[in-house]
């Protein structure tokens, strides 16, 4: 019975991962669990009563009276009503006509797309399904091989969860008390570089093997010289437009990532407007599907605060530090490698809020007091921190793309033609899949990859 | 049963209404964002409205949002859900099964968290609590409540599908056909 009691925290853990898989909204069970454990814990005395008053005053502190995280609704607003823009079919029109000649320029043109939006957007859902409703078609109605489509799309849809300006970045900052733009800064060059791995590999298997990827005609686009500028401005103009003014006015310093976001959002809608996309039938559908996407992730977080506080309360700071002691984890590597091994398994299952809200709370107090030493240089836990949460981000972005239960992966299938079947979709990514992992463990090799841009622009020393 | 089917359909569309209202607030969080940036850079500032005012009033535009969001989302089948054990279920366990998470964790979450937000507000209006920063807004009962009344709009969502997995469980058939858990879903898609 003592022993029940002392590890209550750990029971606790096992009966979540137990009625997560219900089915049953995860916001909804982490809060019941929590409620039920702060109940049991009152019946063997573990639990005060009156820290259930302090179940609100947390909610309030983490998820409402939270400056960091009013960023969070006005990107998902940015992202979403961009996606309504067509500011994206311009762009992959306009990329297609500029790669036309060469190998695999389509699948290209596609994952530079998802480069580029990535930059305006941060939830993997909606970047994949995306990506999908407005490339798949042009890919298999040019003949290109399926597997080749879907992974290129595939992988090029969860860049943005990666890409700043990310929403999983804001949240993982003020969870882990990391600057945000250092974070944004940090994730710049893994993006591109992953980016670049992508195109790298299209490039020489359409080379290789040209009936995969067959060219485009080559009398699309425009004829003259002043057409294709023109639509080389239009088509480029309004994203970079739009990364320039929320990622410029970050890194330079004169702006929060909530203001970065909030003057995003205006982008936006200048953009819409533009392109005479903004009326309100538009709008209303737009705030219809960017306040259920916030209402799913904030719910989450009300619930992981109820969750994370009972697991405190019963004691389980201490517990993991034991159990991780047990295990023979002490050194920062052994712990680093542990935690990109505990996410990429939960990431079969859980999208990354989940992953962030449950797991990065437990396991705070331990990569806070990591130090790797030599390796990253001089400056303290939160060159760690912010290495790691790149990091983290990366192996996530893997293990959505990664057999059986890859998250995108389950996205994609919602909404592919029937044509394409599971195993297409399967096969397709893992190519990219390990080309991930070579990007993470050149991350791994080269710390400065992520930490050159942070300290070039002053975030961090 | 019927009654119950439309006190469902009821609640859904007062839910509706009210989400659609607060959902034009992320228009007005982006002015008051964009007014921020710009006053402030500009060094002018409306009276009684400086900086500190304009970024408290974000983070309470930021609550009302998804706090009046929580029940509708609900409705609207948009929380995340780790859909592995019954994805090829019928419909009758799939029923069985959601009448078994509100029971056992929705009703009991929102009863509780409900109770001790509505105790947070009514201590935070009989103090007559204010910002702690001197040039803040005052009157933080508001931002509180805007959990309370999300909370007490979750817990009637709640209210709602539960009706309607009653019908759809023990009901007559008419009425099964119209009694589906997350009606017009295919709205959100």
């Amino acid at each position: 019975m003592d022993w029940l009691i002392h590890h209550l925290a750990l029971i606790l853990f096992f009966v979540l991962a137990a009625a997560l898989f219900t089915g049953f909204p995860v916001a909804f069970v982490l809060g019941g669990i929590a409620i039920m454990f702060g109940a049991l814990g009152m019946l063997f005395d573990v639990f005060a009563p009156v820290q259930f008053f302090n179940l609100l005053p947390r909610v309030w502190g983490a998820a409402a009276s939270n400056p960091i995280l009013v960023a969070v609704p006005m990107f998902i607003f940015m992202g979403t009503l961009l996606e309504r823009s067509g500011v994206a079919d311009d762009l992959l029109h306009c990329l297609q006509v500029l790669l036309r000649r060469i190998p695999g320029g389509l699948a290209m043109s596609v994952t530079l797309m998802g480069t580029i939006m990535a930059a305006t957007t941060g939830i993997v859902g909606a970047s994949v399904v995306m990506l999908t409703m407005i490339a798949l078609p042009a890919m298999l109605q040019r003949g290109y091989e399926k597997k080749l489509a879907v992974g290129t799309i595939a992988s090029a849809g969860t860049l943005g969860i990666l890409i700043p300006p990310s929403i999983m970045l804001v949240i993982m900052g003020d969870l882990l008390s990391v600057s945000v733009g250092a974070l944004f800064a940090a994730a710049v060059f893994p993006g591109i570089l992953l980016a670049f791995l992508y195109l790298m590999y299209i490039g020489t298997r359409s080379f290789m093997r040209p009936d995969l990827a067959p060219p485009l005609p080559a009398d699309i686009g425009p004829k003259t010289h002043a057409e294709l500028w023109i639509l080389l401005i239009k088509s480029f103009f309004p994203p970079m437009f739009l990364i320039a003014l929320v990622l410029g006015s970050i890194f330079g310093g004169w702006a929060t990532p909530t203001e970065a976001a909030g003057v995003g959002s205006f982008g936006a809608m200048l953009l819409a407007w533009a392109k005479g996309r903004l009326n309100a039938a538009t709008l209303r559908s737009v705030i219809e599907r960017a306040g259920l996407t916030n209402a799913m992730v904030f719910f989450i977080f009300f619930g992981a605060t109820l969750f994370s506080f009972v697991f405190r309360s019963l004691g389980g700071d201490e517990l993991v530090i034991e159990l991780l002691a047990k295990m023979g984890l002490d050194t920062g590597w052994k712990i680093l490698t542990f935690m990109l091994i505990l996410t990429f398994i939960l990431g079969f299952f859980f999208d990354w809020i989940e992953i962030c809200l449950i797991v990065l709370p437990v396991f705070a107090p331990v990569l806070q007091g990591v130090d790797f030493g030599p390796h990253l240089g001089d400056g303290g836990p939160i060159l760690f921190l912010t290495w790691f949460v790149i990091m983290m981000s990366v192996n996530l972005q893997t293990s959505f793309l990664t057999p059986p239960f890859g998250f995108t992966l389950f996205y994609m299938k919602g909404i592919v033609p029937p044509s394409i079947n599971m195993m297409h979709i399967y096969r397709g990514i893992i190519p990219f899949v390990l080309l991930q992992l070579f990007g993470l463990s050149l991350l791994i090799a080269f710390p400065e990859i992520v930490l050159w841009l942070p300290r070039y622009v002053g975030f961090l020393y | 049963m019927e009654l119950l089917l439309r006190a469902s359909n009821a609640i859904n569309k007062v839910m509706d209404k009210i989400a659609t209202a607060f959902g034009w607030l992320f228009l007005a969080l982006t002015a008051v964002i964009v007014f921020d940036v710009l006053s402030r850079n500009f060094g002018f500032q409306l009276p009684r409205m400086g900086s500190t005012r304009l970024q408290e009033l974000e983070w309470h535009i930021h609550t009302a949002l998804f706090c009046f969001w929580l029940g509708f989302a609900y409705i609207k089948n948009a929380h995340v859900r780790i859909d592995v054990a019954f994805t090829n279920a019928g419909p009758r366990t799939k029923a069985w099964a959601e009448l078994f998470g509100c029971v056992v964790f929705a009703l009991p979450y929102t009863l509780v968290a409900l109770y001790f937000s509505a105790d947070f507000t009514w201590i935070s209006f009989v103090t007559n609590e204010g910002s702690p920063s001197a040039n803040g807004l005052p009157w933080r009962w508001i931002p509180k409540s805007f959990i309370s009344f999300g909370l007490l709009l979750l817990l009637f969502a709640v209210i709602s599908v539960m009706l309607r997995i009653v019908v759809h469980l023990f009901g007559p058939d008419q009425l099964r056909g119209r009694s589906e858990l997350f009606p017009s879903q295919a709205k959100l898609t």
